[in-house]
């Protein structure tokens, strides 16, 4: 049987989590901005007693068993919802310390003694199995112990005191905190390559569905907001133009978003496709989420440029998921050397 | 949620992979002409005498009725085959067939089925009209009832194939213009009735079976009208769905080789600095890169419409997403061919024609729904925004 679509207790699961962010996570805690740390780090310990990050981990290894597709779900609810990259982190953390069986970090990571937090490698920096030097970016690491980063080489935990000359710059994205930091000759304290494990695979997936997420969400506001703001006496959704763009917002996060389902399983299965997948799932969700993000605001009219609405911080959002992993043009550059194994 | 086909799907993928590999043509389809006509029927028959033809048309007719699973591996298959096209055949297959399979009565369906699977019948659309495009359901071409007949007085404006057609699916207007799509009737119009005078339209890329057509007092009888008199409308614009969205996977593993064949070229010839290859330049790498993405997108796109028609759900509006986004992508990659090619663009026949591909390609969002369209149906049928 094929089938990529969500079954009934995936969607269960979808609605349970989805319940649990629009409650506790509405988008509206962001609006205040400012570069504090959301507020996702006030409800850790509930977030953990849900077991989000050890959802696809094996049984085995104290995971839910979960399959990926599953938890590739929970993720486009966590973009829609514009949650911090941490959670990422810690479910890669937790995944990689497992796999190399140091259980006394996988535990930490698990219950919360041990955060993690994601870190961005500059252009000119070195990143490798024995070392990463030169500048960094780290997301939200206040108060976090380990920093996850990754290439197509593989995925490394470093400690973040290890890291040098920490420096806050004002963030683009005003709901988190990017800090700017220097390494030297760091050796990781736990490397997975990607012949050993996809880590780096399901991190691109992961991510690819909080950008569609994203997108969905801003899709969603501007249908929403053409169907209620008149002018000229109707609705302005119903002019050509406002239309089209919602149109093409909606194409957009229905092609992303069925390369993200395809991709997850394609890893899922072991499919000879599923690097090449994958990367597709991320160039098009990235394309979907800013594009759809910027036509937003565009539908929005003045209150889009506003701090005070939401539109701006979806758009800040996604420029930050973009840069998880590589941002597009990384992806771009992966996807046109590989083969086309479908062929 | 799965991609795993069972074994018996593995089986039925290897036998068709071996019988279209043995057994597909291998010379060049010709491209006008009687010719053309022999190849695509000469081809069809072939595939119906292996049992191949109509796969999801009953049994009694002489199709396959087999699953949704089985047509989506024929297609994939067929595709990957580097099959032929079904040419002529096309319309009476993907549409008129349908139309009668759904709407006709004992008599349409004995009369033509499986002529249309035997590659005995060829069919055109009568649709379109000069002053009829986007808005269909202001057409003029009226039928006026006399007896047992209709008498059809009127015109009609890009038809493919009506030059080799021997019927046509004609919709007309049998009630005031006013009544809008509410007075169309959907009737089979036998291509040899008296009065009716083909008149070929040349397209912008020279060949193409383009043709306006004139009805003067052409009399067909009322029992060929399909579905019922003034219920034309809903007949002849059935989306037709589910196949619709199966056969799809037939476009895209097509332009998935297109695409790879145009990468081949790109890595080969040299690009617009002249020195390396074209692939090297960063501008055409993201945009084939893009286009990788993309068409596999479509693929996925494809399948999830196949698992939605699967759990029961009707394929509605959302099939406009897939039409267009295959429309608009088709043409990009047209485009970057061009780009790919510089100069040697300029030689329409250059590495198997892709500059006339291009130029060929600007129906794709006029034909069928154009963009703006489909646009409007997202955004109305999908997103609920007000017309």
């Amino acid at each position: 049987m094929v089938n990529i679509l969500p079954g009934e207790e995936q969607q269960q699961l979808v609605e349970s989590v989805a319940d649990f962010l629009s409650d506790q996570l509405p988008v509206e805690r962001l609006r205040s901005g400012g570069g504090e740390i959301s507020r996702e780090n006030d409800l850790w310990s509930e977030i953990i007693e849900l077991g989000w990050f050890a959802m696809s981990l094996d049984e085995e290894q104290g995971g839910y068993g979960f399959p990926f597709a599953d938890e590739v779900l929970m993720y486009r609810e966590f973009g829609r919802y514009l949650l911090s990259p941490t959670i990422l982190a810690t479910r890669l953390a937790l995944h990689a310390a497992s796999f190399n069986k140091d259980a006394e970090l996988a535990d930490q990571l698990k219950t919360g003694k041990c955060r993690a937090a994601i870190g961005l490698i500059r252009p000119e920096a070195s990143f490798g199995s024995e070392q990463a030097s030169g500048t960094f970016y780290l997301i939200d690491s206040e108060n976090i112990d380990v920093i996850t980063i990754w290439n197509e080489n593989g995925f490394g935990i470093f400690k973040r005191e290890d890291f040098q000359s920490f420096l806050n710059v004002k963030s683009l994205d005003w709901s988190s905190m990017i800090t700017v930091c220097q390494a030297e000759n760091l050796a990781p304290e736990i490397w997975v390559d990607t012949k050993s494990m996809p880590l780096s695979q399901q991190a691109m997936i992961l991510v690819s569905a909080m950008l569609a997420g994203n997108a969905e969400g801003t899709r969603d506001m501007a249908v929403e907001y053409a169907k209620l703001r008149e002018q000229f006496g109707k609705p302005i959704g119903s002019f050509q133009a406002i239309k089209h763009h919602c149109a093409n917002m909606a194409v957009r996060c229905e092609t992303a978003w069925a390369q993200t389902l395809y991709a997850a399983l394609a890893l899922s299965e072991g499919l000879p496709s599923a690097q090449y997948d994958a990367h597709a799932a991320r160039i098009l969700t990235t394309d979907a989420a800013i594009k759809n993000g910027e036509v937003n605001i565009q539908v929005h009219g003045g209150i889009g440029f506003t701090a005070e609405a939401e539109p701006q911080l979806f758009l800040k959002r996604a420029h930050l998921y973009n840069q998880i992993g590589g941002n597009i043009r990384y992806h771009q550059n992966q996807l046109i050397s590989l083969d086309n194994v479908d062929i | 949620m799965d991609l795993k086909f069972t074994a018996e799907d593995n089986l039925f993928r290897e036998q068709v992979r071996s019988w279209l590999r043995d057994n597909i043509p291998r010379e060049p389809r010709p491209v006008d002409g009687p010719e053309m006509r022999a190849f695509d029927a000469a081809w069809q028959l072939k595939q119906y005498e292996a049992g191949y033809a109509g796969m999801s048309w009953p049994k009694k007719y002489g199709g396959r009725d087999c699953s949704i699973v089985e047509r989506l591996i024929w297609y994939e298959e067929y595709a990957r085959a580097g099959a032929p096209w079904s040419g002529c055949m096309i319309i009476g297959l993907n549409h008129a067939g349908h139309i009668i399979l759904s709407n006709g009565t004992e008599e349409q369906k004995e009369a033509h089925l499986n002529k249309i699977l035997r590659g005995e019948e060829v069919w055109c659309q009568g649709f379109s009209e000069p002053g009829a495009g986007s808005d269909l359901a202001g057409l003029k071409t009226r039928a006026e009832t006399d007896g047992d007949e209709l008498v059809v007085n009127g015109t009609k404006i890009w038809t493919s194939f009506s030059s080799v057609a021997d019927y046509q699916e004609l919709l007309v207007r049998t009630a005031p213009l006013a009544t809008k799509h509410k007075g169309l009737s959907c009737v089979i119009c036998d291509m040899r009735t008296p009065g009716i005078t083909v008149k070929p339209i040349e397209t912008m890329v020279g060949h193409w079976h383009f043709a306006q057509i004139f009805y003067d007092d052409v009399r067909l009888p009322l029992k060929n009208v399909v579905g019922g008199l003034n219920n034309g409308w809903r007949v002849a614009l059935d989306t037709l769905g589910v196949e619709r969205a199966i056969t799809c996977i037939l476009d895209q593993v097509e332009l998935i080789h297109a695409l790879e064949s145009l990468v081949t070229i790109a890595k080969k010839r040299k690009g617009p600095d002249g020195i390396r290859p074209a692939i090297c330049d960063e501008e055409i790498a993201v945009r084939l890169a893009t286009a990788r993405a993309e068409v596999n997108a479509l693929r996925s796109l494809t399948y999830m419409t196949v698992s939605r028609s699967q759990a029961g759900v009707v394929p509605g509006a959302e099939g406009s997403i897939i039409r267009l986004f295959y429309s608009e992508l088709m043409q990009r990659i047209r485009r970057i061919a061009v780009d790919i090619l510089g100069v040697d663009a300029l030689d329409a026949e250059v590495e198997g024609g892709w500059p006339e591909r291009y130029l060929d390609m600007f129906r794709a969002t006029i034909a069928a729904g154009t963009s703006e369209i489909q646009r409007n149906i997202i955004g109305e049928q999908v997103l609920g925004l007000p017309r």
